[in-house]
């Protein structure tokens, strides 16, 4: 499903923006078009509403050296077949704005405001242009992503403000909570609007665990890179570094070994059953089920040491590396994962039986935390949540990588979207992981671990899509002198985040830390 | 109605240990602490360049590795040609101090 | 009658004693049970002993918008439910009970929970605020149950003095039992779990401040302020299931001075608070905690269970 409809698609558009395409090309499925920038809204409309398609990334690449522009990319897919579509356009040095995309695609508020305060873009007709994650102290005018930012040199600390949104009214109070939880957990700072007990507005502020990661990106060597991105966010490790690397590796042209491509693909959904008991214990933890969230850990723990007995790490580190993976699965490690997998899915069976049942925990979970299919759509969440919210994508399915395409395996699918959708839809992704671990380990071939990959080109882009517990990841690498130019990641918890206002209006107070838990992001890849 | 009991404690019974009055071994192989092997050390300093983080260092006859910039990553075993450097599976590295992380191994070879 | 009073005092003021020295145990028995059907090994039964010990040696830091209702309502807490203490029998049926009856106890129990209250919203955080509201609310129905409960109990024995209650049934055998008596044993454990902060109403080992009901209120408190609000809380719990076991069920209580009658009365009274306590353990191990506006529904079925204790005395 590939060449054709993606080179009509070109023919097929309006003659207004025809007419502003500078250049395009097709290449496999990835098709990239260069637009003027007085058009980068309309066309990115024009995907959205007449393609129907889903919206990845937008973000800039500061490339003034070269030709005096900054460049912004907004990166397409396809809602069938694997197709990727780009469309850049070229903005001046001179005169850094462009007109914002978010009245059109709600998705695109917080991607504008990253580059706003990365690279000093200026979205006209942005709604909300507060500073995402340096609203601290920073100065105004000095953007870190630009190339002439030098990280060596402290940044003068200017008292700011941040303004959130008001609700007045009578009987109306805030409640602020964090970024100092009352548990060792992540900080961010959520901002409620309450009338007694029922929440009337939400707002979330991250941004209190950046850490600069795509600036400290661009200046290390490409192995390095990948220690970089399993540390994220720690918990999806290796599927962001898969991401990585299979980056670098379509830049390079690297043929990843088939027996890599079936250990990368094992890794993965082992990373994906740990995390998923996690969340399901984390639900019954937070609905104060103590037993069957002590279960849920066990259940996890007995995860983590099987991890750490075929890799020597518990979280799956220093495994991927630029051509394949580093650690193999022998005989015996088969067998141990066997064994372990046919005793996690009895008791498993267990567990779930045991809170599919329980009716207490049953009222908590059902109808709270909705979130519609239509808000889901709008806001272009990805992962578990999208699919307990009816929208049916899933990245191993849509744009299969590593080893995908030759395994069989279902995508759940749930349409009410409220917290016992998504944990049910973590639920049965736990049993497709352990069948589609049992598949990998059956037919993979004999063969070499890692292709030997020293060349890689400066100038040329890479993408790459992952499918992470929680949803789509995205590595973006422009490669520079042996480091990236620019490497632009984009963690699925980064576009879910906005969710979360939205499917907590009209519950209760109580009922939120149920729904965050549901939601399960990481702060920490969605701060970078 | 017994559920949580009969698939819970009733099936498995208690799984916790006493740490750390039970001793707990990781599994072999397990990224614990870098190690020296004084004796087939030969100071060609490969892993101190292959290390991220700059954790490793070389003086005179002894290799300083220094815990609070190790990432545990694996790259100086890796990069370890004589099997001088390996990654034990020591996990209990707290100490009380700074200073106490930075530990020195003495090399013979 | 002085010989009688003086006797009373000095068993009132032991059995109070003693029932502040074994309130940790009793949270460490709960604590320990729960963790066994978790499957873990948990930690000690005395562990809360430690936990009171190292907050007596922490800092107290205080909030500078808090006002004296703050300083004072740990005192306030401690000292009510002492008294409180006083006047109910533990392993004997003396105490301070001629001078205040059963609506004394419940009403100085209300007065701790009227200053927690007033202490959560003194510091200006929203959680304290919050976590006042909610307990208002379940209080507004759980104390009339508690009342019309221990009401059945003093109608079937003629007397509102807790003690008279305990020896009156003690001494009658079974001839005073009657079906009022389980309804209202019923009404008034629901009404434990739900003064006492246990789930289904409030988890009391959770971290997330959005959800709780009690411990918001306390979470301002440090140091040795915190240390004597959960000494209070705690003895309340002891407090809560020593009435349950004397005036519900008093059979085993020492009712003269006999040395075997004492020995009798402290086995009895052990045996009852352990068995409350493991059903404690069971309900928090077995259920969820339910949504908060739910809570009513289950509060109105207690009050009810109550109500027919009381018509059921008259009608049956």
């Amino acid at each position: 499903m590939m060449p054709g409809p993606m080179n009509e698609l070109v023919e097929d558009l309006p003659s207004i923006l025809a007419s502003s395409v500078v250049s395009s090309s097709l290449e496999a499925n990835h098709l990239q078009i260069e637009v003027r920038k007085d058009a980068l809204a309309g066309m990115a409309a024009h995907m959205i509403g007449h393609c129907h398609a889903w919206l990845i990334s937008e973000h800039a690449a500061d490339l003034r050296e070269r030709d005096g522009t900054f460049h912004i990319y907004v990166i397409f897919a396809l809602p069938k077949g694997d197709g990727i579509i780009t469309v850049m356009s070229k903005v001046d040095g001179s005169d850094p704005s462009y007109r914002s995309l978010t009245p059109d695609i709600y998705a695109a508020n917080w991607f504008e405001r990253e580059m706003m305060e990365g690279f000093g873009l200026l979205p006209s007709g942005h709604p909300d242009l507060r500073p995402l994650r340096l609203y601290d102290s920073w100065p105004s005018g000095v953007y870190p992503m630009r190339k002439d930012f030098d990280p060596s040199v402290p940044v003068p600390r200017v008292p700011t403000g941040y303004e959130f949104r008001h609700v007045e009214g009578e009987g109306i109070f805030e409640i602020p909570v964090g970024p100092v939880h009352a548990g060792v957990i992540e900080p961010g700072h959520f901002r409620f609007s309450v009338a007694g007990e029922p929440v009337i507005n939400l707002e979330v502020r991250m941004g209190y665990v950046h850490k600069g990661i795509e600036k400290l990106s661009e200046s290390l060597p490409y192995p390095r890179g990948v220690m970089l991105s399993e540390r994220i966010s720690g918990d999806n490790g290796f599927t962001h570094s898969l991401a990585y690397c299979q980056a670098i590796e379509s830049i390079a042209g690297a043929d990843v070994p088939e027996r890599a491509r079936y250990l990368r693909t094992a890794f993965s959904e082992m990373e994906r059953i740990y995390n998923h008991m996690g969340d399901i214990g984390g639900i019954a933890l937070d609905t104060a089920f103590g037993v069957g969230a002590q279960m849920a850990y066990v259940l996890r723990e007995r995860m983590l040491s099987l991890n750490e007995r075929i890799t020597g790490s518990r979280f799956l580190r220093s495994v991927n590396c630029i051509g394949g993976v580093r650690k193999d699965i022998d005989m015996s490690g088969k067998r141990s994962i066997s064994t372990e997998l046919i005793g996690l899915k009895l008791d498993f069976d267990d567990l779930v039986g045991m809170m599919t049942e329980m009716p207490s925990l049953l009222d908590r979970v059902e109808t709270t935390g909705m979130l519609s299919d239509d808000a889901a759509k709008n806001l272009n969440v990805v992962g578990p949540i999208a699919r307990a919210s009816g929208i049916d994508r899933d990245t191993r399915r849509d744009h299969p990588y590593a080893a995908y395409k030759d395994l069989s395996f279902s995508v759940p699918l749930y349409r009410e979207g409220d917290v016992y959708a998504r944990m049910m839809v973590k639920i049965e992704e736990v049993l497709e992981s352990i069948s589609l671990i049992e598949q990998a380990m059956d037919r993979m071939p004999e063969g070499q671990l890692c292709a030997k990959v020293v060349d890689v080109q400066a100038g040329r882009i890479g993408m790459s899509l992952t499918e992470t517990h929680r949803g789509e990841a995205m590595h973006w690498v422009m490669s520079g002198e042996g480091r990236p130019w620019r490497h632009k990641v984009r963690d699925p918890s980064f576009l879910n985040w906005p969710a979360i206002e939205v499917a907590v209006m009209g519950n209760i107070v109580p009922d939120f830390p149920v729904i965050n838990k549901s939601f399960n992001l990481s702060y920490s890849g969605n701060d970078l | 109605m017994f559920k949580f009991f009969d698939l819970g404690v009733r099936k498995h019974g208690v799984v916790t240990t006493r740490y750390p009055s039970e001793a707990f071994v990781p599994p072999e192989g397990s990224l614990g602490m870098p190690d020296v092997d004084g004796e087939r050390c030969n100071m060609c300093g490969r892993c101190s360049d292959a290390c991220p983080t700059g954790a490793i260092s070389l003086a005179g006859r002894k290799v300083t590795v220094d815990l609070g910039l190790c990432i545990f990553c694996g790259e100086c075993a890796r990069s370890c040609a004589d099997g001088g450097m390996f990654m034990s599976r020591e996990f209990e590295l707290a100490t009380r101090s700074r200073g106490e992380l930075e530990v020195e191994h003495d090399v013979k070879g | 009658m002085v010989h009688d009073m003086i006797i009373s005092s000095v068993f009132a003021v032991v059995q109070a004693l003693a029932m502040l020295a074994l309130s940790p145990l009793m949270i460490g028995v709960i604590r320990k049970i729960k963790a066994w059907f978790q499957g873990r090994k948990g930690a000690s039964i005395v562990q809360p002993y430690y936990d009171m010990a190292k907050l007596f040696r922490k800092e107290t830091v205080v909030s500078d918008q808090a006002s004296w209702v703050f300083r004072v309502t740990p005192y306030v807490a401690i000292a009510s439910v002492m008294v409180a203490a006083l006047l109910v029998p533990f392993f004997t049926i003396y105490s301070l009970g001629f001078v205040g009856d059963l609506i004394v106890v419940i009403y100085l129990m209300t007065m701790f929970k009227f200053f927690m209250v007033l202490a959560g919203l003194d510091t200006g955080s929203a959680f304290g605020g919050m976590g006042s509201s909610r307990e208002l609310m379940v209080s507004s129905i759980v104390e009339p149950t508690m009342l019309l409960a221990i009401f059945t109990m003093a109608l079937i024995t003629g007397t509102t003095n807790l003690s008279s209650i305990s020896e009156t049934l003690a001494i009658s055998g079974i001839d005073l039992v009657r079906p009022a008596l389980f309804l209202a044993t019923a009404a008034f454990f629901i009404s434990l779990l739900a003064e006492n902060a246990r789930v289904p109403f409030d988890n009391p080992s959770t971290h997330l401040e959005l959800t709780m009901i009690h411990e918001a209120m306390v979470l301002e408190y440090s140091g040795r302020n915190l240390a004597l609000m959960e000494a209070a809380s705690w003895m309340k719990l002891m407090l809560y299931s020593v009435i349950l076991s004397n005036v519900f069920f008093p059979w085993g209580i020492a009712t003269d001075l006999t040395v075997l009658g004492m020995i009798g009365g402290i086995a009895a009274i052990l045996v009852k608070v352990l068995f409350v306590a493991i059903a404690i353990a069971i309900i928090e191990s077995g259920m969820a905690k339910m949504r908060l506006f739910r809570l009513p529904n289950l509060l109105t079925l207690s009050f009810t269970l109550a109500l027919l204790a009381v018509t059921s005395y008259y009608i049956l």
